[in-house]
């Protein structure tokens, strides 16, 4: 009896684990960079010539890093919601212009609306590499003391937004928006 | 008509290693093949010529010509995007089944097989 079940569980097993194969999505990759430090940075910004914007401009508050360029699709598809999250969850965001053209990128903004706070300019994708930036857009939450609390890689939508977010930002200020 | 076709042919001749980027030296090729793309994740770096694996082959260069060894760029990949960037992955707690399995398996199916041929032999005699 048993020498009969146990191919039978073999086979189980195997089910199983390609089954979960099945829902398993090889594009999401999980950042090594969570719970650590904003990676080191100074680039200029996009906004302004006078000032460079550095991985400690905005420590001592929580807030968000968006990845964008023009060329990215799903930026264009999440901007409408960035500008609502700008306006409505009390987070600065600041924005990581990552291989773009710097007068294409200014047009964008005059044209689709600024949900930035300040942007850092990186056209030759130098800072983002040292992001593990891989697929924009990408959305970073970072804590008052400078770590990385969570990252999203797509659009950001509703789903996302309330769902992975807002827990978090939670967490980190004790209620919702952010103040 | 003819002359399209023969430059469409011809076309397909052209190694994409010449659209942007060309590899120096054996070291950079043995390491390029050795890390995933993560844009297009089934082609190594060295075949990829997304923008960023053009950026990512950029560092690796330089890094190579500031003496760091295979270890140390390898660490450079993975501390910013994770042992995924491997092809080849790492011996760790996480990874002892993916790199035993095989052995273990096959040590099952050498038991077995005596197993078997023991039971054979004694039904023969």
């Amino acid at each position: 009896m048993i020498k009969r079940t146990i191919p039978f569980i073999i086979f189980l097993l195997i089910l199983y684990f390609m089954y979960r194969g099945l829902s398993l999505s090889p594009t999401t990759i999980p950042s090594p960079l969570l719970d650590k430090p904003v990676p080191e940075f100074s680039l200029p910004s996009l906004l302004t010539s006078e000032h460079n914007l550095t991985n400690n401009s905005f420590q001592g508050e929580n807030y968000l890093i968006n990845v964008w360029a023009t060329w990215c699709i799903g930026c264009r598809i999440e901007h409408d919601y960035l500008k609502f999250i700008a306006i409505s969850s009390g987070l600065p965001i600041l924005g990581l212009n990552w291989r773009d053209d710097k007068d294409l990128a200014l047009n964008w903004l005059t044209e689709l609306g600024n949900p930035y706070q300040d942007i850092a300019f990186d056209p030759d994708g130098r800072v983002s590499i040292d992001f593990g930036v891989y697929g924009a857009p990408e959305t970073y939450l970072v804590r008052a003391d400078g770590t990385i609390a969570y990252k999203h890689i797509a659009p950001l939508n509703a789903d996302v937004w309330n769902n992975e977010f807002i827990p978090r930002i939670i967490d980190l200020c004790g209620n919702y928006p952010c103040d | 008509m003819r002359l399209i076709f023969l430059a469409i042919y011809a076309l397909l001749f052209i190694p994409s290693t010449y659209a942007q980027y060309i590899i120096e030296s054996d070291r950079e090729r043995d390491l390029l093949e050795e890390i995933r793309c993560l844009v297009c994740q089934n082609q190594s770096l060295a075949d990829s010529q997304a923008p960023l694996a053009i950026d990512l082959k950029r560092e690796v260069r330089l890094l190579i010509k500031e003496g760091y060894r295979d270890e140390e760029i390898f660490n450079y990949l993975t501390d910013r995007y994770g042992d995924f960037v491997l092809y080849k992955p790492r011996l760790s707690v996480v990874t002892l089944l993916l790199w035993t399995g095989p052995f273990l398996m096959l040590f099952i199916a050498i038991l077995a097989l005596i197993r078997i041929l023991r039971q054979s032999a004694r039904y023969n005699i």
